[in-house]
């Protein structure tokens, strides 16, 4: 059973609800912690050679980023400690932000093989959803591990709550960002012989470490599916796989691979939470924060993620 | 940049011009004329010699092919009536594998018949589709869980879960010499301090409600409806709401999904049901309801059978026999019935929209129908302690008393009936409270007010000595006759002499009022009803005359800006 679907009260609660999901599911649990500078819970677990650890920040941030926080970061072995400075290859973390309990529903998606993967989904209201997981891409040309860290962060100024296009929101597998909000998307992909080599989304030209992917900007890889992703005809629409690229140099652009069994969708005839079946696969496509918010609210369109039910 | 949607990745630099630009030795268009005709060369870029590797970029093809396909997974019919059709189409999405359906078994599918579009072994070419015909029809269990499992070679079983219940319509018509009742019952729990604050919790989100009424058959009506009471009266049946029965103004071929009608203010609702009915209750179809206009109901599925005009067309509710019908036996070919249906679907309500707001409460403005005289009273609820020796000894631990008064609806038409059925969903039975005005002459205004006073002068009344600014007589509604009306609170009364009392207000009136523009001023008490049941009288159709009836408890509920509850 790769997908289970459970309640929690607040993050801390999460991630022992997670911790609980991913050892029944081939997971090794490696620490399970209080945190010893901030106040929350470490959660580290690794499936073959994927390690990562999630994190739990429940104070801190202000009104535009409020708390509490889920972070995770991805590494390499376990050293006994929360930090990612400690950790071997450590990226950066990357957090889902204001994910205030009790949840409506948790939704938690999981692989070990062919690629491993954890994938979480939380309903924080009725209808309001945030993203995060770690796992591994799968892979495109001559890239090893491709361990990929996600997370989803609003930008909650009345401003800019309403308006899903906004650059200040930083959403999981989309690059149309600026720093606003730290970056929530970071993928290990070692190539030319540089190990390890973390790449986030940037949004400076140029950047050697940038990571291109998403649906927001006009030269994003799956732009085209965010304007015609949806059949009027027939009320369906399919779900993108979320390439992933890299730059090369001088103007090289490499596909490095996509997150598996996650897809991008439109949503303008499917409902949060809604199952989709394909021939012998189930997904559940959930919106990227809330479907389509009325003014005032977080508004996400009808962008969604599809993650497909693995049994 | 580079575009998503080449299943090569190359470098956005293009490739098929020569960088940096070259001459090639002709004359350019600005230093001399370019021949017109001749020859033109084209160099055509050599990709040959272009030595990137590209990958395959897997897009949605993956997600979609390479299986089977069946469609629908789940056949939810809900509530049949009538023989429902369904289409299960079966695609064999495999881009170059041709299969063979061993199968395809229906289980629990009695009353189900299933059309094939051929008899296993079947085989499927590549991306080719079939379609299967689901019939299901009334007669059979009256719960529908049977499972369509198609068997491929070398797959699994696919299911395909068909589920409902089957209902039917109880097309028989009411007598209209009595009338139809119509209940509408909450629920409503309620604590009490000792000084009549009141904690009230609706245990029911939406009222049960049920329909009694005399029907008249004669002929095979009359043995019809023996005979299905005798085989089906524990199911659940299609009940047409009698009251907001009409029409069909025009002829209606068979195979139409828009029915042309008035749905306003009737019991139609998305994804409900409809029945039409002809002359006899033997003519008789129930349809799904897919949308509603305001001069059309649009049904999911075409009908099968022309209806002409005059077609009796219901809303339909499901609803459960409560008891079993009374029989009054006419003739030997004709039989009066009185039945009572419980229906067993939550029935919602639109809220009240155009009422006046006081205090965060509505105003029940609407006067009462007075043809039967109003009851009002006073509940005081008084500690009685009496040991048999002296005087008893009694204790008034509220100090107050809860004015009750009965208020009575007449509606004639279905807006006004569709409104006083909203001000019963806002009381919610016992559990919301309303301001009442008492609707009566209360206080007579003697000198004009002006629009910036908050003072009034009127005729004494023992305002200043008894009523004492409590809950219950310290609001004020004042009607003028050009149909304006002002709420206000009473926050000081002093008696002048006998016959005038001084009262102040909370705030100025706006406008100058003299005693000649005065309708009445009446009392309002924050009250709720004092049952959680309440009947609606239908004494004919919506279109004409209805009755309902409430009796009204004053409450000492907090209201807007009163502060907390007396402690």
């Amino acid at each position: 059973m790769s997908y289970a679907t459970s309640a929690a009260n607040d993050p801390n609660d999460l991630l022992d609800k997670l911790r609980v999901f991913a050892q029944s599911n081939g997971w090794a649990v490696d620490g399970w912690r209080d945190r010893t500078v901030r106040v929350g819970k470490a959660l580290s677990v690794h499936a073959g050679s994927l390690y990562a650890t999630f994190l739990t920040e429940l104070s801190g941030g202000d009104s535009v980023r409020p708390p509490p926080f889920v972070g995770t970061f991805g590494h390499t072995g376990f050293a006994a400690n929360a930090n990612a400075d400690l950790q071997a290859d450590a990226s950066a973390q990357v957090w889902a932000n204001y994910v205030q309990g009790p949840y409506s529903a948790v939704h938690f998606f999981s692989s070990t093989a062919p690629q491993p993967y954890l994938h979480i989904v939380l309903e924080t209201q009725a209808g309001t959803f945030k993203h995060f997981g770690t796992g591994r891409l799968v892979t495109a040309g001559v890239v090893s591990t491709g361990q990929y860290v996600y997370g989803s962060q609003w930008y909650y100024d009345p401003s800019y709550i309403n308006n899903p296009d906004d650059v200040r929101h930083a959403l999981a597998f989309d690059d149309y960002w600026t720093n606003y909000m730290s970056a929530t998307t970071r993928v290990r992909a070692d190539f030319d012989g540089v190990t390890p080599r973390w790449h986030g989304v940037s949004d400076s030209a140029g950047d050697t470490r940038a990571l291109y992917c998403g649906w927001r900007r006009r030269g994003a890889p799956t732009n085209l599916l965010k304007d015609i992703g949806h059949s009027t005809l027939t009320g369906r629409a399919p779900g993108q796989p979320l390439w992933c690229a890299v730059p090369r140099g001088g103007d090289l652009i490499t596909d490095i691979g996509h997150p598996p069994d996650l897809r991008f969708i439109r949503l303008d005839s499917y409902a949060p939470g809604e199952d989709l079946v394909l021939g012998s696969d189930r997904w559940k496509v959930f919106p990227v924060h809330r479907k389509n918010g009325p003014a005032g609210t977080p508004n996400s369109g009808v962008y969604g993620y599809a993650y497909r039910i693995t049994e | 940049m580079w575009h998503g949607l080449w299943p090569l990745t190359f470098s956005g630099q293009g490739d098929y011009f020569r960088f940096p630009p070259f001459w090639d030795g002709r004359a350019s268009g600005v230093l001399g004329s370019e021949p017109t005709y001749g020859r033109c060369t084209v160099e055509v870029p050599q990709h040959i010699g272009d030595q990137r590797r590209g990958a395959m970029q897997p897009l949605f093809g993956d997600d979609f092919f390479d299986r089977i396909h069946v469609e629908p997974r789940v056949l939810n019919l809900g509530s049949i009536s009538s023989v429902q059709r369904r289409a299960v189409r079966v695609w064999n999405a495999f881009r170059s594998r041709a299969l063979t359906l061993t199968e395809a078994a229906l289980s629990g599918g009695e009353g189900i018949v299933l059309t094939a579009p051929g008899m296993p072994p079947l085989p499927f070419a590549p991306l080719s589709e079939r379609t299967w015909q689901v019939a299901v029809g009334t007669d059979g269990p009256p719960v529908i869980g049977a499972t369509l499992g198609f068997r491929f070679d070398g797959f699994p079983v696919l299911p395909v879960v068909i589920t409902g219940q089957r209902i039917v319509a109880f097309a028989f018509v009411p007598d209209w010499s009595r009338g139809v009742l119509e209940r509408l019952t909450w629920r409503t729990d309620i604590l009490t301090s000792p000084l009549q604050v009141e904690q009230r919790r609706g245990l029911r989100s939406t009222p049960r409600r049920s329909f009694e009424a005399t029907l008249i058959v004669d002929g095979r009506e009359r043995v019809l409806l023996d005979l299905a009471v005798f085989g089906w009266g524990g199911r659940t049946w299609a009940l047409p709401v009698w009251p907001d029965g009409q029409w069909l103004g025009a002829e209606h071929a068979l195979g139409v999904r828009v029915l042309a009608c008035d749905p306003t203010h009737r019991d139609f609702r998305p994804g409900g049901l409809l029945l039409l009915r002809g002359a006899t209750a033997f003519d008789t179809e129930v349809a799904e309801i897919e949308s509603i206009g305001a001069d059309r109901v649009v049904l999911r599925h075409p009908t099968t059978r022309a209806w002409p005009r005059g077609t009796r067309l219901y809303p339909v509710r499901t609803a459960r026999l409560a008891e079993a019908p009374k029989v009054t036996r006419l003739t030997d070919r004709a039989a009066s019935l009185a039945v009572r249906f419980d229906v067993v679907e939550p029935c919602d309500w639109p809220v009240l929209i155009d009422a006046p707001v006081y205090r965060g409460h509505p105003v029940l403005a609407d006067r009462p129908y007075e043809s039967e005289s109003l009851s009002a009273g006073w509940q005081r609820a008084l500690l009685f302690l009496d040991n048999e020796f002296g005087a008893p000894f009694v204790l008034d631990p509220a100090d107050w008393a809860a004015v009750t008064q009965s208020h009575r609806w007449r509606t004639h038409g279905r807006a006004e009936r569709a409104r006083v059925r909203s001000w019963l969903y806002a009381l919610r039975g016992r559990q919301r409270a309303v301001w009442r005005p008492t609707h009566a002459d209360d206080l007579a205004l003697l000198a004009t007010v002006a629009g910036t006073a908050t003072a009034a002068d009127v005729a004494n009344v023992g305002l200043a000595r008894f009523g004492g600014l409590r809950p219950g007589r310290r609001d004020l509604r004042i009607e003028l006759r050009d149909g304006r009306a002002f709420h206000r609170r009473i926050t000081a009364a002093v008696s002048l002499d006998e016959a005038v009392d001084r009262i102040t207000f909370n705030a100025a009136l706006g406008a100058e009022v003299r005693p000649r523009d005065v309708q009445r001023i009446s009392f309002m008490a924050l009250s709720r009803a004092d049952s959680d049941e309440t009947e609606i009288e239908h004494h004919t159709d919506s279109d004409g005359a209805a009755d309902a009836a409430v009796v009204l408890r004053a409450v000492r509920d907090p209201d807007q800006d009163d502060g907390p509850a007396p402690a």
